[in-house]
């Protein structure tokens, strides 16, 4: 009673390999997710002084000298900043604003949190697509793909060669040859016992000599190989992962760099940690975007340090920005376009792509050249993640079949 | 390719080939695992092979035993995304003040589980899960509901609600709506949209948004638009006459809430236990929203027993529902699914879902030697080995003195059936937030989460059987110093049986593999224990094992 496509499906979600298998891509990527909302207008889409827009001009204290809302231009790119509440945002800025790529005006076609971030991140409307990440980090010698320390990554066909830190970063936990603490009264204490190295080898042998051929035996068959690297591999880089609720944007930025520099991966997804969904108190806005950009900045430097930005690409995005005007209990809902930053890889900054009205709707823009225009058509999400392909060095085409790439990112 | 072959010569002709069937042990353990995530005992292997027809009693009795109930409530918690604990949602402050933080969270996830297994387990047509006012409480829901529970009763009790909310079954479940939150904006959207999702299979969030044009921040455009716009009203038509049946149930109940509500001496009432999620006076005032009149496909409803009727009364609610248990027994994407001949079985049985289960799990392509291998999802493999070592990887993550810390204590965690300290999406799981779906393929993560597991089990099996063989499990044929070779390799020969279900001879062919990592092991080790150990852990991630 199956479908011979769903039992085809099957087999081929397994032996899914990307056209571009043989050649590696040519940049590694960071993609930073603000999931939950993020306010543009609190700094990368200006729309102070507008009476249609309720930004964080609404919040400023008076009595305050340096809470003062105000646009700065920062290598041709104007921003929205505020030296009392997010001076973190000027500091990026001013450090890498000509590393910097501003995209505003995507249109996410959806304002359900989970909707909007299957197409913000896979480009399409299936929640089985593979994502930017995942796709990103296909090709080469790593033991995984893409790891995600965000919890949100959607790996699609490519799950056998991707990986999750778990939400607290537990896989370290589990690699750590500490155990684990038995709950009280149990008969039996961790670990219940440890097989050495020798062990560890014998039983990879006789595994692998007992696996056979099929798709899901060679799926397996890499799965261990990986895994087995993973294990010899992983643990001194996520020396400084914490572990649990503690987790920070900060933390596992390190953690994202120390993963690509120790060639673990070629790509990292992490979540920024921060409150962005304000329904109620839109002003939450201003610590969510200091918190953003303090870590961001971090993992930036961390990135120039070790001599990795020109090779890495950075891509920073929210599902979804917030409605123009606040409701009854002073927050926002939700509103239909986002923005993303594009930083390093080589890439042209100081420049902004796309733009929305006064009332934060998507403007045409001509997507060859990312400049608005008339003439052109609304700059989708599909679009975005076309062209961030292109960036990575991968064919959109191969997955976004039939979507124009947005240009000159 | 022997499969596609099949595929083409089906396709093309039109008639059903003759289907190659697995040997019938092979097909006993992949019924088994589907139906209850354990292995078929010993017995029951050589039982289906002197006697192949003899799977059609075993499946029977599968379905009567209770780790099927487990499979109907994990497969529910992947179509609810009801298992959510890294979105903890009501705090053990109050009557549940000592309770632990997983105690709670497990309890408001398990109650609308714990009431679709009772339905399905007792043979009652399944579309009642979308009619009456009973529900199922434990003593902590007892008072987070404020419903009675019977302290020398079972663990899980049936009660009813007193709070005049409609007789709709699952539709007035607390547990679904805690979880299925509303913005103050949404108007209960998202819950009409997840009911149509889950019972109708209508899933509205593939389709994109066509605001283009249309000033949303103008109140009254926005509802002009939802009424008038094409691009609007092919989702708003739909849901919104169902998200005003709603209109009873707070939004949302945040645990900050709960939290300030007892700091502030619970003036609120609606804020403490037991919570007041439902108000009847609420009923009946959607159109505050200018929502439209309530219904559903045209059909006038006034409540959400109306919507549970109506719901029923669908063709699309059987088929969905053989989709949704054909995509998780047959680890497929339910839109794959040929529903048609299942929906037929499913309706003739008077919706008795095991009549469902039972025809799912002997289709003869789940039973075909091409079709796929099917991926143990973590729930499954925590139940193998427990059923096969008596083992549960559990732990204790909390740290000391957590009880008069903030946040309190979590409490033991089943490191394979959790996401905030274990390993279930690592593992392939789903978090039932985040990650919707699950991985049915190997993964490199779940490869290491499962030789853990198995490491662990390993150890404490061997431990164990070989301590006290009166009770022994795996280890029955040989003692703690035994090294004779004609028992060693007749207890390995039981091992393969009991744990993978092959049966190899004592001597020469597959078993000389087992004997060497034994023997090997032991050479190294001086203790045929360890040896032990190490080749009950390979058995446990065998491929045979972890795939079936």
């Amino acid at each position: 009673m199956w479908t011979r496509r769903a039992m085809l499906a099957g087999t081929a979600g397994l032996l899914a390999l990307p056209r571009w298998a043989s050649a590696s891509t040519s940049k590694r990527l960071v993609l930073v997710l603000a999931s939950g909302g993020w306010d543009v207008t609190y700094a990368l889409d200006p729309k102070l002084g507008l009476p249609s827009v309720e930004g964080p001009e609404v919040d400023e204290d008076p009595s305050d000298p340096l809470d003062r809302e105000a646009i700065r231009t920062f290598s041709g790119i104007p921003i929205v900043t505020n030296a009392r509440r997010r001076p973190a945002v000027s500091a990026f800025f001013e450090a890498y604003g000509r590393r910097t790529t501003v995209v505003n005006g995507v249109y996410t076609a959806s304002l359900s949190h989970e909707a909007a971030l299957v197409r913000a991140l896979t480009g399409t409307s299936d929640v089985s697509a593979p994502d930017l990440a995942a796709i990103a980090g296909q090709g080469g010698d790593h033991p995984l793909a893409s790891v995600d320390l965000s919890g949100q990554a959607f790996f699609g066909p490519y799950a056998s060669r991707c990986g999750r830190l778990g939400h607290g970063g537990q896989l370290k936990l589990l690699l750590e040859r500490r155990g684990f603490v038995a709950p009280e009264g149990a008969e039996f204490q961790y670990p219940t016992w440890t097989p050495n190295d020798a062990d560890r080898a014998a039983m990879a042998a006789y595994l692998a000599r007992r696996t056979g051929t099929s798709a899901v035996d060679l799926a397996l068959r890499e799965s261990r190989i990986r895994a087995a690297r993973i294990r010899e591999e992983l643990p001194s880089a996520v020396q400084d992962l914490v572990v649990g609720e503690g987790a920070r944007l900060i933390s596992d930025g390190k953690t994202a760099v120390d993963l690509l520099q120790a060639g673990i991966c070629r790509s990292v997804s992490i979540d920024s940690r921060a409150h962005w969904d304000t329904h109620a108190d839109n002003a939450q806005q201003h610590v969510a975007w200091q918190s953003l950009f303090t870590g961001l900045t971090r993992l930036v430097d961390g990135l120039v340090d070790r001599g990795m930005l020109e090779d890495t690409v950075v891509v920073v995005l929210s599902e979804m920005t917030r409605t123009p005007v606040r409701n009854r209990e002073a927050g926002k809902d939700h509103w239909p376009t986002t923005s993303a930053l594009v930083v390093g890889g080589g890439l042209d900054g100081g420049r902004v792509l796309g733009g929305t009205t006064d009332r934060l709707d998507a403007t045409p823009v001509d997507l060859r050249t990312g400049q608005r225009d008339s003439r052109g058509e609304i700059l989708r999400y599909d679009h975005l993640v076309a062209g961030l392909l292109e960036v990575l060095d991968v064919d959109p085409a191969a997955h976004l079949p039939g979507v124009v790439p947005l240009g000159n990112l | 390719m022997r499969f596609a072959w099949l595929a083409l010569i089906v396709a093309c002709s039109g008639e059903p080939a003759a289907v190659d069937l697995l040997p019938p042990a092979d097909r006993a353990i992949r019924v088994s695992m589907a139906v209850r995530g354990v292995r078929p005992t010993v017995a029951e292997l050589d039982r289906v092979r002197r006697d192949p027809a003899a799977l059609d009693a075993l499946v029977d009795a599968w379905i009567e035993d209770p780790r099927f109930e487990e499979t109907v409530r994990d497969l529910h918690a992947e179509v609810l995304w009801l298992r959510t604990d890294t979105q903890p949602t009501l705090p053990p402050v109050g009557p549940l003040a000592g309770r632990t933080r997983g105690e709670v969270q497990s309890a408001i996830a398990e109650g609308p589980l714990q009431r679709i297994a009772s339905v399905v387990t007792r043979g009652r047509p399944y579309r009642e899960l979308l009619s009456t006012n009973e529900t199922m409480v434990n003593e902590v829901l007892a008072d987070v509901y404020g419903l009675p529970w019977d302290p020398a009763g079972p663990d899980w009790q049936v009660a009813r609600w007193t709070d005049g909310r409609p007789a709709a079954g699952l539709l007035s479940e607390n547990g679904l709506w805690l979880r299925h939150i509303s913005s103050d904006t949404n108007h209960h959207r998202a819950r009409a949209a997840a009911v149509l999702r889950v019972f109708l299979c209508d899933d509205l969030s593939g389709r994109d948004l066509g605001v283009l044009g249309i000033d949303l921040t103008a109140a009254d455009a926005v509802v002009d638009a939802v009424s008038t716009q094409p691009a609007c009203t092919g989702c708003h038509d739909l849901l919104d006459p169902v998200a005003g049946l709603f209109w009873g149930y707070k939004r949302y109940i945040l645990r900050s809430e709960v939290s300030d509500a007892y700091r502030a001496g619970c003036l609120d009432d609606d804020y403490c236990y037991p919570i007041g999620l439902y108000d009847p006076e609420r009923e009946g005032q959607w159109h505050e929203a200018e929502l439209p009149p309530t219904g559903l496909g045209g059909r006038s409803l006034v409540d959400l027993a109306d919507l549970g009727a109506a719901i029923v009364a669908d063709p699309a609610f059987g088929a969905c529902t053989a989709r949704r248990f054909a995509g998780y027994l047959w680890q497929v994407d339910p839109d794959d699914v040929d529903v048609a001949p299942l929906a037929v079985v499913f309706e003739r049985a008077n919706q008795d879902a095991r009549a469902l289960v039972k025809a799912i799990v002997l289709d003869p392509a789940f039973l075909a030697a091409s079709a796929p291998r099917q991926v143990v999802r973590p729930e499954q493999y925590a139940r193998m080995l427990e059923d096969l070592t008596g083992f549960r990887w559990t732990a204790d993550p909390d740290p000391p003195g957590c009880a008069d810390a903030f946040p309190t204590c979590w409490g033991t965690v089943d490191l394979l059936n959790d996401d905030l300290y274990g390993f279930r999406l690592l593992a392939g799981g789903i978090d039932g937030y985040a990650v919707r779906r699950p991985t049915h393929a190997p993964t490199p993560t779940q490869v290491l989460v499962f030789e853990r597991a198995a490491v662990e089990a390993a150890g404490f099996v061997v431990a164990r059987d070989l301590a006290d063989p009166a009770s022994a499990r795996l280890l029955r044929l040989v003692g703690p110093d035994t090294v004779n070779e004609v028992a060693v390799r007749a207890q390995i020969a039981a091992l393969h049986h009991r744990i993978l279900g092959e049966v190899l001879a004592p001597y020469g062919g597959a078993i000389e593999d087992s004997v060497d990592l034994w023997t090997d092991a032991l050479g190294r080790h001086g203790r045929p224990s360890a040896a032990w150990q190490l080749l009950v852990a390979a058995l446990l991630v065998d491929a045979r094992a972890v795939t079936y």
